[in-house]
């Protein structure tokens, strides 16, 4: 049963357009994230479903009920923010019960629930706590039991873990995930952070300026990139992407660029322009001398690898190698064999290809 | 590289302008307490007395009991008008009554419009700024078409016409003061209170009401301290029924021996009580609400 649909939903803001014709459907159980950089509208997708702002054209159910109109409390939905939003003047108990209050429960019941939500969260011991004095990973945990206490039919996440540092985020990212799996809540995430939105969610939405790029399963998307933003903006470090020309030289099939070519498997490719993407930790670098050599430009530290920036005639290239291997000035040379890229054409589906580079 | 002799210095001069900025204001304090204990031979007496030489309670007992204010109009060959200095009691009263009222009603509506400005951009844009240029003329300005007004709507020398003209001129002054306060509430606390299931006005009570108190009880006390000690309005506004504090100061003038220094500075050093104790009372939620970033959630 579809949980949530959002239907030809769109939004301005004065003269700008931020949510165009957006549609969406998300599965009872399902956990969908909707992943774009700042400003693409997801965050207002987000106000629009829990009733923040009215969509200007549109309509949201939510279940078989129609959310146009309805005020935030009467939509019964869970909201987990950004800064958490815990209420630091009262004590966790009363932060958790502050839901089932709101929608009237009794005594009995709203104690019944809270007792188990906190032996769930393992907060049993800071009930009578004020949240003032809780750590963060303490408010997180208190801020995401408020949040799943009501049983609500679907569990929006505003960039849940954008203000943690590295290890707390990894900490919550399996959190959520074992909850997730746990108890089959519906979850929206919006995020701009792709390793949160494609370790987590069973469907991403890739969105540019109110509309979706792409959206499939987190392997679909980052494996077979749609067009060309998404194929920028998935992938850490960032593909390296350029525009290349098929050509037939010899009876066989090459991408050339104005000093480059590229030998290809890919023969039968009905259009002429396109863009070749390569992962870089698809583009080997090597010591061994051999016949395409590149002087290596800068060497970023990433800890286990190093990204080296080089160019390889007019194209600027980066390739993650064994941290340690190269330093900047020094000479680098490109084993001679396949080379795993993906060719994107506008309109068409991203093929994936071997690709050779001719010296 | 520091010197610690000059960084002691330093602190020593620091401490000196402290002292100074402090001496500089607390000194016309000084001398409303210390004149309030002289006797009427040493109230401008020449050179002046910085300690009263013979401390007495006389103009404390004339401001409170009417039988001392009458000793010393006979003493004065009559001078004092009985009516007048008998009343100070009720121009406690009616300051109280008229400052207190004025407050709550003044704080309370501007809250609730701070509220609507901040979260609603009621008003439009820039109605906060154009509010507050109520409070930017010269309140002598109005007071001529106030009396009018007053006049026509029967107002005149009532408590309630005091109290509404008080609740004009400060309402700016506390919808601007609150709103700062209010928008140091993080709009995110909201959004889940409401989507947790309560309205509006209840997240407004539930959720920014507590962690704005402290600002609203700071705001209360400067509307107090403005409605305590306006003159104005009480002088043009009433005509001798609703005779307030600052009024009943300036009523201590006798024909033969002029302005009643020592009376009035009884009188004076009487009317801070209150605002002090108001701000002791509230003095914990002070320090919290002039603070601003400590509402946060």
């Amino acid at each position: 049963m579809c949980a949530l649909s959002i239907n030809g939903v769109s939004k301005s803001f004065g003269r700008q357009r931020v949510v165009d014709d957006f549609s969406l459907a998300i599965e009872s159980g399902q956990c969908v994230a909707l992943l774009g950089p700042s400003g693409c509208g997801k965050s207002t997708i987000l106000s629009l479903i829990a009733g923040f702002e009215t969509p200007d054209t549109g309509t949201i159910f939510l279940e078989d009920r129609l959310l146009n109109g309805l005020p935030p409390q009467e939509r019964n939905l869970g909201l987990l923010l950004q800064d958490l939003s815990v209420f630091t003047r009262m004590t966790v108990r009363q932060n958790l019960a502050f839901g089932l209050e709101a929608r009237g429960y009794r005594r009995l019941e709203i104690a019944r629930r809270v007792e188990a939500a906190a032996a769930r969260f393992g907060i049993v011991d800071l009930l009578e706590v004020g949240a003032a004095e809780l750590n963060f990973s303490e408010k997180q945990r208190i801020a995401l039991a408020r949040s799943l206490i009501t049983e609500p039919s679907v569990l929006l996440l505003d960039e849940p873990m954008s203000s943690l540092d590295a290890a707390d985020r990894i900490r919550m990212r399996s959190e959520l995930k074992l909850i997730h799996s746990e108890l089959r809540s519906t979850v929206l995430l919006v995020t701009h952070d792709q390793s949160e939105a494609l370790s987590l969610a069973d469907l991403v939405v890739v969105m540019r300026a109110g509309k979706i790029e792409q959206m499939g399963a987190p392997q679909a998307v980052f494996n077979q990139p749609g067009n060309t933003f998404v194929a920028e903006f998935l992938g850490e470090p960032p593909a390296n992407l350029f525009k290349a020309e098929l050509v037939y030289e010899g009876g066989r099939a090459e991408l050339k660029t104005a000093s480059v070519r590229f030998r290809t498997d890919r023969e039968s490719f009905a259009a002429s322009e396109l863009t070749v993407s390569i992962r870089a930790n698809d583009l080997k670098l090597s010591c061994e001398p051999g016949p395409v050599q590149v002087r290596v430009s800068d060497v970023e530290f990433l800890g286990a690898e190093d990204l080296v920036r080089f160019s390889l005639g007019d194209l600027a290239l980066a390739s993650l190698t064994p941290a340690g291997s190269f330093r900047a000035g020094e000479r680098a040379f490109i084993p001679l064999g396949p080379i795993l890229g993906l060719l994107l054409t506008s309109g068409r589906a991203t093929e994936s290809t071997c690709l050779e580079i001719v010296p | 590289m520091v010197n610690p002799h000059r960084t002691r210095l330093l602190a020593a001069f620091r401490r000196l302008i402290v002292l100074m900025a402090m001496g500089f204001a607390l000194l016309p304090v000084f001398w409303l307490v210390s004149t309030s204990f002289k006797s009427y031979e040493e109230w401008a007496s020449s050179p002046p007395h910085w300690l009263p030489q013979n401390p007495t309670l006389q103009n404390y007992r004339i401001v409170f009991a009417p039988e001392a204010a009458r000793q010393f109009a006979a003493h004065q060959s009559g001078s004092l008008d009985y009516k007048v200095s008998g009343s100070a009691w009720s121009a406690f009263g009616n300051s109280a009554l008229v400052a207190t009222a004025a407050t709550f009603l003044s704080v309370t509506f501007g809250t609730l419009a701070a509220y609507g400005i901040s979260r609603f951009r009621g008003g439009g844009r820039g109605f906060a700024f154009r509010l507050l240029t109520v409070r930017m003329f010269p309140p002598i300005a109005v007071v001529v078409p106030m009396v009018v007004l007053f006049s026509l709507l029967r107002l005149t020398d009532t408590h309630l016409g005091l109290i509404l003209a008080y609740t004009t001129f400060t309402l700016p002054f506390s919808v601007w003061m609150i709103r700062s306060f209010i928008e140091e509430v993080p709009i995110d606390l909201e959004l889940a209170g409401r989507v947790h299931g309560y309205g509006r006005w209840q997240v407004f009570t539930l959720i920014s009401l507590p962690l704005i108190r402290g600002g609203i009880l700071a705001t209360s006390l400067f509307v107090f301290i403005l409605n305590w000690s306006e003159f104005l309005f009480a002088l043009v506004l009433t005509s001798g029924h609703v005779v307030t504090v600052t009024l009943q100061v300036a009523n201590y003038v006798s024909a033969s021996s002029g302005k009643l220094y020592g009376v009035q500075a009884a009188m004076g050093t009487i009317s801070t009580i209150p605002v002090i104790l108001f701000g002791f009372l509230i003095q914990g939620h002070l320090a919290r609400g002039l603070t601003l970033g400590a509402v946060h959630g």
